[in-house]
């Protein structure tokens, strides 16, 4: 399987391990905030919805 | 140069001593480049490079001026020196070489412009050791990101493994356009702070203003920054010292 590919200066190549388990120990973490992110976005629009008010209209009232 | 008192006018027939020709072989010496120059002087044969020699570098096109101890730039001093940039192409992580950011410059900017996302993702910086991102928890900043729509962000982290610079997309055009600042970088006593305008999306994929500021929580020397993405980026970044007269 190829590698996700690094560029340093110049040199564009292929990750090679410790890089790679760098990578994949940021997804990890990057997966884990991303998930945040959307639960935040998520419960940001159950509030809209439970108020019954469009994004817009959110806006409007907050400024 | 050796100081002159007077300026010789020669006539036919005058004996042409060497003192008399190293006072005139002066004026501007072309070289190609700055290790062209620096060879030039001190050699056998060669003189020893002192205050008031001038040179013109072919590869940057610059005139400079010895001060006795570095080469000056003659005329007006930009206030953003050229440092180095590259251009990339789908690429996961895209970090610059070892030695960019230098003692040399307080401040230095840099110009990040993706032109290509693989798929809708984040955008996160790190600083580099010697040419290697920095990888511990000592990251701690925020960004916001006015969105087109209402839906605007507020991302922060605290202690985390880099700055989260804001989203970018696949589709459209809003893949990120940054101006960042990184601030006595190469300063051990000091923590080097970024901070960054630029644009692209909101957690919502909208188009968006982007401002962003963070440190790196340890008092280290770093000499350059790393982008990351968890797909792949393509794009160009140029590098600028800030003048500091």
């Amino acid at each position: 399987m190829t590698k996700p590919f690094i560029q340093i200066g110049e040199e564009l190549r292929e990750m090679n391990a410790d890089e790679y388990a760098q990578h994949l120990n940021d997804s990890v973490e990057w997966q884990a905030q991303e998930e945040e992110r959307t639960a935040k976005v998520a419960a940001r629009q159950a509030v809209l919805n439970k108020l019954g008010l469009s994004a817009e209209e959110a806006a409007a009232l907050l400024g | 140069m050796p100081a002159v008192t007077s300026v010789t006018n020669f006539s036919d027939g005058d004996v042409l001593s060497a003192t008399a020709l190293n006072a005139v072989n002066c004026g501007i010496h072309v070289y190609a480049d700055a290790s062209a120059r620096d060879a030039a002087y001190g050699g056998s044969g060669e003189r020893t490079l002192v205050e008031g020699e001038y040179a013109y570098l072919l590869n940057t096109d610059q005139t400079l001026v010895y001060s006795g101890s570095s080469w000056v730039s003659v005329g007006v001093t930009p206030g953003l020196v050229y440092i180095t940039g590259a251009s990339f192409s789908s690429a996961t992580t895209v970090s610059m070489a070892s030695g960019v950011f230098t003692s040399t410059y307080k401040a230095y900017r840099v110009v990040l412009q993706i032109t290509a996302s693989g798929s809708d993702q984040q955008l996160l910086l790190r600083v580099n050791n010697a040419g290697t991102p920095r990888t511990g928890s000592l990251y701690s900043g925020g960004s916001l990101r006015a969105a087109s729509s209402s839906a605007s962000d507020v991302t922060g982290s605290n202690l985390a493994t880099s700055l989260n610079m804001a989203a970018i997309t696949s589709t459209n055009d809003f893949m990120g356009k940054f101006d960042i600042t990184v601030y006595d970088p190469a300063n051990a006593a000091t923590k080097t702070t970024v901070s960054a305008a630029g644009f692209g999306a909101s957690n919502g994929n909208q188009a968006s203003a982007i401002l962003l500021g963070g440190i790196y929580t340890t008092a280290e020397a770093n000499d350059g920054l790393t982008f990351l993405v968890g797909g792949n980026i393509t794009g160009f970044y140029r590098v600028y010292g800030l003048s500091e007269s």
